[in-house]
């Protein structure tokens, strides 16, 4: 046939036999998981907010203890309970540090 | 069992069912990814551009109204997936512009008369075949696509000009002188 004219029918056959893709396995399934991912992202509001709550809180004793210890230091004498003044710090160093790891696992400063 | 419809499939896919979402993907992955396969030649970018077809589909799904068959405008958003490609390639395929011929048939589809089982597509030689496939990939794209699309036996006219954006009379048009030309390039 290559030295005659090709017809319309054989022209057509030959399109017939163009072939068709076939998705790989798994790629529907693949598919549907993505399409689904961002509705999970909208059910994450809670445990975000909560977290949001949870650093909010630490932040806030942080603060609390760290403005009742400058009190202390500047009013009080120097005959104030050392103990004491030890448990403010170690509670105000500690929950600076919680509220430094919830910000970090949160994803909240995440782009 | 009865296939479950695609208006259902399409209810439970915006009602959040993933197991919906995978079998209208699995319906569908095979006519799409042909489409994007005929349009960007390019095997390699096929698992990707039908993936992106798809995650716009499901964007879209809500508006979906039903007045095409849904495996009409999955393979439309496939068709705008890969013209994107193509543009990102620098290719920019026109068809709209294209004047009704009255050369043209208006009746059947061209390609019915060789579809299924018929002994001539069994018939010709694989190397008549390969000749013929080289001769499509060098037509223009305004040609080359409704041609391409129309060897699909899933799409008729009707469904290629809404994949086109233009009127059926058009598509014929366009795939009556594809084929003109396909002639003219195969001579001796």
């Amino acid at each position: 046939m290559n030295a005659r004219r090709m017809d319309d029918a054989a022209i057509d056959a030959a399109l017939q036999r163009l072939p068709e893709w076939e998705a790989p396995a798994g790629f529907a399934a693949r598919i549907a998981a993505l399409q689904m991912a961002p509705r999970a992202g909208r059910l994450q509001w809670t445990p975000l907010l909560l977290r949001g709550l949870g650093i909010a809180a630490c932040v806030s004793v942080a603060a609390w203890v760290g403005a009742e210890l400058l009190h202390a230091g500047l009013v009080e004498s120097a005959t104030a309970p050392g103990a004491l003044l030890g448990w403010s710090w170690t509670l105000a160093l500690g929950s600076l540090l919680l509220a430094w790891q919830l910000v970090r696992r949160s994803g909240l400063f995440r782009v | 069992m009865e296939a479950e419809s695609d208006a259902e499939l399409v209810r439970r896919c915006l009602a959040g069912d993933q197991a919906a979402c995978a079998r209208l993907v699995s319906r569908h992955a095979r006519m799409a990814g042909t489409v994007i396969w005929r349009a960007v030649r390019d095997r390699e970018l096929v698992e990707d551009l039908c993936q992106e077809t798809f995650l716009r589909a499901f964007r879209a799904l809500a508006g979906f109204d039903g007045r095409a068959r849904l495996s009409t405008w999955v393979c439309s958003i496939a068709h705008h997936v890969a013209l994107d490609e193509l543009r990102r390639q620098g290719r920019r395929p026109r068809f709209e512009e294209e004047r009704p011929d009255e050369a043209a048939p208006h009746g059947e589809r061209w390609s019915e008369e060789s579809s299924g089982a018929d002994p001539l597509a069994e018939a010709i030689s694989a190397e008549d075949a390969a000749r013929v496939h080289a001769a499509v990939d060098s037509l223009p794209d305004r040609y080359r696509l409704p041609l391409l699309y129309a060897a699909l036996q899933e799409l008729g006219y009707d469904d290629i000009a809404m994949m086109l954006g233009i009127p059926t009379g058009t598509v014929k048009t366009l795939v009556f002188r594809g084929k003109a030309l396909l002639r003219e390039r195969l001579a001796p």
